[in-house]
């Protein structure tokens, strides 16, 4: 009779928590962490990026040559023609300037906000959580069996 | 995929024979009857009137009511870790499901220290309360929130939880007694979700976080296991575990060495290491020569 205790004790002490730890493993940690798909296809992830395609640059055409035959007329109206060109150009380069000043300061805005944020998340980042207590103590809880 | 978890308990389901566990431990004012409401989403029906304390000796109601008591702090306490564990992940901007379930915990851990202050009162006879205190989470301002979020997470749920599950499961088969059995089963049923949240969460966060978040749980690792080890380790109450204070939900500390070594072998290792995280020296750390070292 106490040869069978003992074999009940030895068999006992072999198999304490095995049947708690298989179910366990099944239905907390293979269930939670869905390991029955391969890490990087299950949650979060996101789309690749879409390639980028440039627009196919479009030729000019050259303008037609000018009739001899109306040179004189064709060469007034041609410098007409270039000084009104110069002086679009020169709207034109005047806008560009406007447009490329305008842009550079918006720039120059959008980098401080961006360094503003990235600072202040800086900031939050390191700020330690509130109420967090500074002195080291040893880490842990698990159910009192006994 | 779906999992029989609580074997027909339902988690969601409300106890229509509810009453109010330990009301001494209450307010006296109108919150009462919302916190019923709240306390009343308990997977199980706890049979109170049905202890069988009465049949046991004085020294082994002592030994029981000595362990709830203790059982009631820890639960106590554990109410802060899900509160400051919450804070972290609310910094490491985690999924909504994963606050939801975290503050949850809490709530839960408040309806299991008062089962415990009652079972304690159940063995001594007396309306005792957990001490004050707040439990501590490591606080690294240098390390990432989404590293340090799930370094904790590693910590209270994926070590402490799920070892917490394993030693109730346990338990639970060599209880007898109704009351205990039908308080640890509640518990029990909790435990489960407070430890599956723990996997969820360091599977998502592995997948968003990368090669930073393993790391940062690998470094965490040895110090989880040492925090569950340093209880199973500690001092007991005085009194023996006779064979009648068994089936009211004790287990010897040697037993426990044997239930946590077991759980780091078959269930926590092989979860880091599906999960690609290294784990070190977890195996010899906790194996053979330290569960039969009691």
């Amino acid at each position: 009779m106490a040869k069978h205790r003992e074999l009940a004790t030895v068999m006992y002490a072999n198999t304490l928590g095995r049947s708690s730890a298989s179910k366990i493993w099944r239905t907390v940690v293979f269930a939670g962490a869905m390991l029955v798909t391969p890490i990087g296809m299950g949650c979060g992830g996101g789309g690749g990026k879409k390639a980028e395609t440039t627009p196919p640059a479009t030729e000019t055409q050259a303008p037609p040559a000018a009739d001899n035959a109306a040179a004189d007329e064709a060469a007034k109206k041609e410098a007409a023609d270039k000084e009104a060109a110069a002086k679009a150009a020169e709207e034109q380069r005047l806008l560009a300037e406007k447009e490329a000043a305008d842009k550079k300061a918006a720039e120059e805005l959008a980098a401080k906000e961006a360094a503003d944020k990235k600072a202040a998340e800086e900031a939050a980042a390191k700020k330690p959580r509130p109420r967090t207590q500074t002195k080291n103590r040893p880490t842990g809880r698990g159910f009192i069996l006994s | 995929m779906s999992v029989d978890v609580l074997g027909g308990i339902d988690p969601q389901g409300r106890d229509d024979s509810y009453e109010p566990t330990s009301p001494w431990w209450l307010s006296g004012t109108p919150l009462e009857a919302e916190h019923h409401r709240l306390m009343r989403r308990r997977s199980v029906p706890i049979p109170w009137a049905a202890s069988t304390a009465d049949q046991l000796t004085a020294p082994e109601r002592a030994r029981l009511a000595a362990t709830w008591m203790r059982r009631s702090e820890a639960e106590y306490l554990a109410v802060s870790t899900f509160s400051v564990l919450a804070i972290d992940l609310v910094a490491a901007r985690a999924p909504a499901d994963v606050l939801s379930l975290c503050l949850r915990a809490g709530i839960d851990e408040v309806r299991h220290a008062e089962m415990c202050v009652r079972m304690a009162k159940i063995y001594s006879g007396e309306q005792n309360l957990p001490p004050p205190g707040m439990s501590y989470l490591p606080d690294d301002p240098e390390a990432p929130k989404l590293h340090q979020a799930l370094a904790n997470t590693m910590l209270v749920s994926c070590v402490s939880e799920t070892y917490a599950t394993t030693v109730l499961s346990a338990t639970r088969e060599l209880t007898t007694d109704p009351t205990a059995q039908a308080v640890l089963t509640a518990i029990y049923s909790d435990e489960v979700m407070h430890a599956r949240l723990g996997w969820s969460y360091m599977r998502h966060a592995i997948e968003t976080g990368g090669q930073g978040v393993i790391d940062a749980a690998a470094a965490m690792l040895p110090r989880a296991l040492r925090g569950v080890a340093n209880v199973v380790e500690a001092e007991r109450p005085v009194g023996d575990v006779t064979p009648a204070v068994r089936t009211h939900g004790l287990m010897t500390p040697a037993e426990e060495r044997v239930i946590f070594s077991t759980c780091v072998r078959e269930v926590l290792v092989p979860g880091f290491q599906a999960l690609g995280i290294p784990i070190g020296s977890a195996l010899e750390d906790y194996g053979d020569a330290w569960a039969n070292a009691a």
